[in-house]
């Protein structure tokens, strides 16, 4: 006779299974600190970004036609160049600046979604 | 330390013994909310970092028309949000999917030291999407009561009760093949 249980009940899976270094939550709040500190020093990312800002927006389509070439290549078994790697190591923007870029223009979830599933 | 304390000790012009506080008080916990997101430790780490640099900037405004908890929650899942769509970004540059990539953050994680079951619940977590998975988190590990959840994520209840409803479906369902 099959088992009336919720898997979910199991008392087990609330508990934590993850271990943290030693140490570390007496050392945090002096970590936070320090980085506060930096973080108030540091020069805010749109005055660096900014005359990247444009070029990254044309960058970015080029990216993900890219990966949406590596995508179909892998498909049929064809080798493809990384394409937006050989953008990116042109040395003019990097993925990271990209990434920045596109959370700072508040691309949604949704069309982040949408881009993954483009065919 | 209340809550209440905290903010008593910011009022007397003490900011930084009262930002002291905050992450005393609430380091820990949000660590362990962050850490079923991000399937790593390190990353964790550099978003606790970031969770209380933002609070500690927006500390000067903050108005106590919700609670401290509240709002400390909220910023925490907001830039929990924004981290996932970060690595959704760049999983996506990679040609792979954020789920492939938690996942297999997940199986790397020198840090786990749970069981099978456990490691197949973070996987069932990394297939869900970003509000789902948040309004999961909240209740089912933190069980953070309806309401506190919609005041965190401003999502009426209503929605929240759905969302929850078809998030531990797919959970429960995924374990179900499983185990």
């Amino acid at each position: 006779m099959k088992q009336n249980r919720d898997i979910l009940g199991d008392s087990r899976l609330k508990e934590k299974a993850y271990s943290v270094p030693e140490g570390y939550f007496d050392e945090l709040p002096g970590r936070i600190a320090d980085r506060c500190k930096a973080a108030e020093e540091k020069r805010s990312f749109f005055r660096i970004a900014a005359p990247y800002a444009a070029m990254a927006a044309s960058f970015v389509l080029i990216a993900l036609a890219g990966s949406a070439v590596i995508r179909y290549g892998r498909e049929k078994g064809i080798e493809t160049q990384y394409v937006s790697r050989e953008i990116t190591n042109a040395g003019q923007v990097s993925e990271e600046d990209i990434i920045n870029y596109l959370i700072s223009a508040d691309i949604s979830s949704a069309e982040i979604a949408y881009l993954e599933n483009y065919e | 330390m209340t809550d209440r304390e905290i903010m008593e000790i910011y009022a007397s012009g003490d900011s930084e013994a009262a930002f002291n506080a905050i992450v005393q008080s609430y380091g820990e916990r949000i660590y362990w909310h962050v850490r079923r997101f991000t399937c790593s430790h390190e990353d964790s780490d550099d978003l606790l970092q970031d969770i209380f640099i933002k609070v500690w900037k927006a500390l000067p405004g903050f108005r106590s028309e919700s609670s401290l908890y509240t709002w400390i929650y909220r910023i925490a899942t907001n830039e929990t949000l924004n981290l996932l769509r970060k690595k959704r970004l760049r999983a996506l540059l990679s040609a792979e999917s954020l789920e492939t990539l938690l996942d297999r953050q997940a199986d790397e994680d020198v840090h786990f030291n749970g069981d099978a079951l456990q490691r197949e619940v973070q996987k069932a977590i990394n297939s869900l999407p970003d509000k789902q998975k948040q309004v999961f988190v909240l209740r089912y590990f933190e069980e953070m009561p309806y309401e506190e959840i919609s005041e965190i994520t401003r999502i009426s209840v209503g929605s929240l009760k759905a969302s929850y409803h078809h998030a531990s479906k797919k959970v429960r369902e995924r374990l179900e093949k499983i185990f």
